[in-house]
């Protein structure tokens, strides 16, 4: 298995198509964090939610690609919801409350998300995009995987002419630069991280809708991938795209590989790169405040 | 244009301003000098409304202004020079600046801005953290500079500097004063603080100890070692 290169490349693209996921989720985590030192535990429940609303867009229109479009919206307006009745009091009250109740914000939309679309796992019935496959050497690939992949590269470079080319951008880079002194010189820096927060929502919901139809939608599925996400907000560095890209990578290629090659090991791999990055550097790998 | 009435402020438990009253005329250019945390930094930070007042009230071109926010306040017009200069690593030198203009159109522009400080359009694509203290510091003054504000509170705007850019940020500074700009200048280097100023007030342990004519205290070393220690 080992000497066949097809193997690798594979996993090689298992791992990218992980990554991608991963940054999705990752990219608004940790720009939040960064500017307001906030961190939304029920982020990973966002992605449940937009793939659950994404399966209900897919089935009712028979449309996939509608379900791209519409499940982050409407999990945009599910974080604008959260934000105004919760997190936005949340702000000023330290790190401790912040925690519980987001904490306990992952709870509650589990149990919703049970309430209105049951425990199972949900997949498309209707057409999905890419749907055929690829020759990897000899092995089969499934062509949708690679779609995955593109949309996150897409999202990335998106982001990234966002952050350096509009003044938004340069709002956000000052705000996690340092707040006091931006809000000084007349950024609205709570607009500003309410608009972060909105777009964070947005991609988690994306990441939900486009995983969807590979991996079925189901509502625990927000929890389990809470850990990685959070451990690649931290490998990659507190506050920065590029770090939230390159973060992903790392756990995308550990858990991958670790699956593939010592299945046994695979849960510890992730956290042996998370201490192996945290000795090395502490500050994670690009942190956008060095 | 400024009047500060008995304002207590301080972080978390501990007070540091213990009833500041002091006023800013329209035109003026007021020195408040101390000692090293006798509580100057934090009484510009509570005009700003970067850290809170617990009692007594800021008034600004004639409204209360006490427990606004900093942004609101910045866009009614207040320009404020951080202590630490505070540029934005993250951002080129242009951008620091196109962060700021047009928040609040007037006179100066980014053009305007280059031509007081030429050694910034040289540097213009450079990164915030790649400059010089001076250089970070003509960015800082420049920034506040394209608020148009009304009022300029300068932080210590020659703080760890060679003394020749301490007077070239001096020569600017007197040339923004020429153009008429009401400014409240916190500063270590008394010397140089009394050269601008018209009126100075002196603080400590967060209470007005001294104040009066700027020239007055220039010119008595008595006064300057009770109240300064220099
Ligand atoms: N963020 C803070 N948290 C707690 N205490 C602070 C903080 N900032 C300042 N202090 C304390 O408040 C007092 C006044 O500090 P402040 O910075 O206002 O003094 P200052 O006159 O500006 O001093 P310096 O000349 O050294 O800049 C000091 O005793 C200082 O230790
Ligand atoms: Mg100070």
């Amino acid at each position: 298995m080992l000497t066949d290169p097809s193997f690798w490349l594979v996993q090689g693209l298992n791992s990218l198509q992980l990554a991608m996921l991963l940054f999705l989720l990752s990219v608004g985590l940790t720009v939040i964090f960064g500017l307001m030192n906030f961190v939304n535990l029920a982020h990973g429940s966002l992605y449940a939610l937009g793939a659950l609303i994404g399966y209900s867009i897919a089935e009712a229109s028979g449309s996939v690609f509608l379900a791209f479009l519409l499940a982050p919206l409407a999990v945009t307006a599910v974080g604008a919801l959260l934000y105004i009745t919760l997190i936005e009091r949340l702000r000023s009250a330290g790190p401790l409350p912040q925690v519980l109740v987001t904490f306990g914000l992952i709870f509650v939309l589990m149990d919703a998300q049970r309430y209105l679309w049951g425990s199972d796992a949900l997949g498309v019935t209707g057409d999905v995009p890419f749907s055929g496959t690829i020759h990897i050497g000899s092995e089969p690939y499934p062509a949708y995987r690679l779609f995955i992949i593109a949309v996150g590269i897409a999202v990335f470079a998106g982001l990234y002419l966002l952050l350096n080319r509009t003044r938004l951008g340069a709002e956000v880079r000052a705000g996690v630069d340092d707040a006091e002194t931006a809000a000084a010189l007349g950024v609205n820096v709570e607009r500003t991280f309410f608009l972060v927060f909105l777009l964070g929502c947005g991609l988690a919901g994306l990441a939900g809708a486009v995983a969807m139809p590979a991996f079925s939608a189901e509502a625990g599925m927000g929890v389990e991938i809470l850990v990685p996400t959070l451990v690649v907000v931290v490998v990659g560095g507190l506050g920065s795209l590029s770090g939230a890209f390159v973060g992903s990578l790392v756990i995308g290629v550990t858990l991958t590989f670790g699956t593939a090659l010592f299945p046994d090991f695979a849960g510890i791999a992730m956290y042996a790169a998370l201490v192996a990055v945290l000795l090395l550097r502490p500050q994670g790998l690009l942190p956008a405040r060095s | 244009m400024l009047r500060l009435e008995g304002i207590t402020a301080g972080y978390g438990e501990t007070q540091v301003l213990h009833g500041v009253s002091l006023e800013v005329a329209v035109g003026e250019v007021v020195a408040l000098l101390g000692r090293n945390g006798a509580g100057k930094t934090t009484t510009l930070r509570s005009i700003i409304g970067l850290t809170p007042v617990w009692n007594g009230s800021v008034v600004f071109d004639g409204q209360d202004i006490t427990r606004r926010k900093p942004h609101t306040l910045a866009l009614a017009g207040i320009g404020y020079l951080p202590e630490h200069r505070g540029v934005f690593p993250s951002l080129s030198v242009h951008e620091n600046l196109t962060l700021v203009e047009g928040r609040r159109p007037g006179a100066w522009t980014i053009a305007r801005v280059y031509e007081l400080f030429p050694r910034l359009a040289e540097r213009r694509q450079n990164g915030g953290a790649q400059l010089s203290g001076g250089e970070q510091q003509m960015l800082a003054i420049a920034r506040a500079l394209l608020l148009n504000p009304k009022l300029l509170l300068l932080d210590e705007p020659t703080e760890g500097l060679a003394p020749l850019i301490v007077r070239e940020i001096y020569a600017r500074l007197a040339d923004i004063k020429a153009e008429g700009a009401t400014v409240l200048l916190v500063e270590q280097s008394v010397r140089f603080a009394l050269s601008l100023a018209d009126r100075a007030y002196v603080l400590g342990r967060g209470q007005v100890e001294w104040q009066g004519d700027a020239a007055a205290l220039a010119g008595d070393a008595e006064a300057q070692k009770t109240w300064l220690g220099v």
